[in-house]
């Protein structure tokens, strides 16, 4: 049985304690990680957002850890024994401890904030070789490519950026894939945008990601991400059955 | 009692009657409004709460098992609200009961006016569930223009918040003025128990940061009834927005509604405060620390409610403008209000 110093300005308290920490920041770390459902990355915009969720995750396990380990290691080890009735030591405050686990804190958020600034530019900008305009109504999508192509499902090439313009003919609507990532409104009275290049293939839900009345739950449609050549046959064919003129694509 | 007479002040039960019947009739003692305001609070919290366990249930299953989709989203809207009001009025109960025992006053420095801000809120509680039987489906969040859309229930939604947000103000001002002005001799404001600092620092959101929520309902309310174009967009002939701005509303309520948030955490902090020092015997570890960042948290508060509109069309990047150029770029477009 490991023999616990006995006074509490003991250092190898801190020693104890700095140990339980680390420990259980990696177990925690690990158990958030494995139980939270962070979608796959299927763009290249989801990526840094999913770096960026892991590295949250590591100091909020270390941050919980800190301060749970801390409180609990005092609440049992310095808790009152049997017999003794005496009053414990009385500390008002200590300034360098303020001015610490204020500025700390101070300069991780001002850190953060500068990481998720670049990341966030990172995940809103991008090429745009493949334009296409969506617009959401009450409660379904529409497509509209630059060469006159009108569907209701949304088909775009892989590994090709693609500029999405959003536009809403009604209420607030959300563009939202979860596997690529990024989010956005589609705001009534002006167009929003947003940069995705989707680097696996394969057919994603299209949700609408706000509240936007009562059939809202079911206003969907089908993502297909394909390779090149079937993207060319798919709009080929498109413009022959919509007789679309112009071949601009 | 005409009007600039003196407040009756009155410790004890009324003359003549059974003590309890003041705690159902128009009374002036801040500890008979404490108890209103928390018993008022506890039962629309029942309320909120049974809102919420309704629709939960209906999660349970996949597909409609028993709600209709409006109904869903009536029971879903309405549990936000009815719970927030219960929230505020139970910190007004706390904040009513204890604040005036704590610095020593002998009452709250307007009993009137204290119990007007209580009163209002049972017509205002009445209205808001009232709105329940015409529904309303746009979530708390009320953005335009689905909840210009939506059935009238969105009026008596708006009325209801719209004075439950006056009680609010009127209640954190009664607050602050007796804090401020009814300390006895030698009790400094930094001699004051920790859970006066956390009401002190949420009497002052909510006495400013709410009236942009009160504002931003009453417009909605008025371009409903009287069809002002506040956030509705119009277009001309030419395609251009010559209309309102959705985005305008979403500024307006999330500047009241991020540091509602602290409105609601602040006393709760304030009263740990309190408990764990006496159940540990020990001071408080840095009251003077404590105290001063109650206020820091209540400024700070003010400053972030960009973060609740990462999806709408803003451009967070605006707050670090020498990041982007995309930003200026998205301001010279209108989209940045």
């Amino acid at each position: 049985m490991l023999k616990l110093p006995q006074t509490s300005t003991d250092r190898r308290h801190f020693v104890i304690v700095g140990v339980l920490t680390l420990v259980t920041t990696v177990v925690l770390g690990f158990f958030m990680l494995a139980i939270l459902p962070i979608k796959a990355q299927k763009s290249v915009q989801a990526e840094p957002i999913a770096w960026l969720f892991q590295v949250h995750i590591w100091l909020i396990a270390f941050l919980f850890s800190l301060v749970v380990v801390f409180m609990l290691y005092s609440l049992v080890v310095f808790r009152r024994r049997k017999n003794d009735d005496s009053e414990g030591e009385h500390f008002e405050g200590n300034t360098a401890l303020e001015i610490i686990w204020t500025v700390v804190p101070l300069v991780l958020v001002v850190i953060f904030s500068f990481i998720g600034i670049q990341t966030l530019n990172g995940a809103t900008s991008g090429g745009d070789e493949v334009q296409v305009k969506a617009t959401g109504f009450q409660w379904s999508w529409k497509f509209d490519y630059p060469n006159g192509v009108t569907s209701a499902e949304m088909v775009l090439p892989v590994g090709k950026p693609a500029l999405i313009s959003l536009e809403s003919q009604d209420v607030i609507h959300s563009f939202w894939v979860a596997e690529w990532g990024p989010k956005q409104d589609l705001v009534p009275g002006m167009t929003t945008t947003l940069h995705i290049t989707p680097d696996t293939e394969g057919e994603f839900k299209l949700r609408c990601a706000e509240l936007c009345g009562l059939s809202h739950w079911s206003m969907l449609a089908t993502v297909r991400v394909v390779p090149e050549e079937e993207y060319t046959a798919w709009m080929d064919q498109k413009m022959a059955e919509q007789n679309v003129q112009t071949a601009s694509r | 009692m005409d009007a600039g007479g003196d407040t009756p002040l009155r410790h004890g039960p009324p003359e003549g009657k059974p003590a309890w019947t003041r705690y159902f009739g128009v009374d002036y003692n801040h500890k008979v409004i404490g108890i209103q305001y928390g018993v008022t609070g506890l039962i629309l919290l029942m309320v909120g709460g049974s809102f919420a366990l309704v629709f939960r249930t209906e999660l349970a299953d996949t597909g409609i098992s028993f709600l209709q989709a409006g109904t869903y989203n009536t029971f879903l809207s309405m549990h936000g609200w009815v719970a927030l009001a219960a929230i505020l009025l139970g910190i007004g109960g706390l904040a009513n009961y204890l604040v005036p025992l704590m610095i020593g006053a002998e009452d709250m420095a307007f009993p009137r006016l204290n119990a007007f801000a209580y009163w209002i809120n049972v017509p205002a509680a009445i209205t808001l569930l009232l709105s329940m039987l015409f529904g309303w489906d746009s979530g708390w969040t009320a953005y335009p223009p689905l909840s210009l859309r939506g059935p009238v229930g969105y009026q008596f939604m708006f009325l209801a918040i719209f004075i439950v947000g006056l009680s609010s103000i009127l209640g954190s001002l009664n607050i602050i003025v007796t804090m401020l002005m009814m300390r006895p001799k030698g009790m400094t404001l930094f001699r004051m128990p920790i859970f006066c600092w956390a009401i002190l620092a949420t009497s002052l959101i909510q006495l400013t940061a709410t009236q942009l929520i009160g504002q931003a309902f009453l417009m909605l309310s008025f371009e409903r009834s009287l069809g002002m174009p506040f956030f509705n967009p119009l277009y001309n002939a030419a395609g251009e927005n010559i209309g309102g701005q959705p985005l305008l509303f979403q500024n307006l309520f999330w500047f009241y509604s991020h540091p509602a948030v602290y409105v609601f955490v602040l006393p709760g902090l304030g009263v740990i405060s309190e408990l764990l020092p006496v159940f540990s015997r020990k001071p408080l570890f840095g009251y003077r620390w404590v105290a001063l960042s109650s206020l820091a948290i209540a400024l700070v508060g003010f400053l972030v409610w960009g973060h609740h509109m990462f999806t709408s069309a803003t451009s967070p990047t605006c707050v670090w403008s020498s990041c982007s150029r995309r930003c200026w770029w998205r301001c010279r477009r209108g989209q940045v209000l």
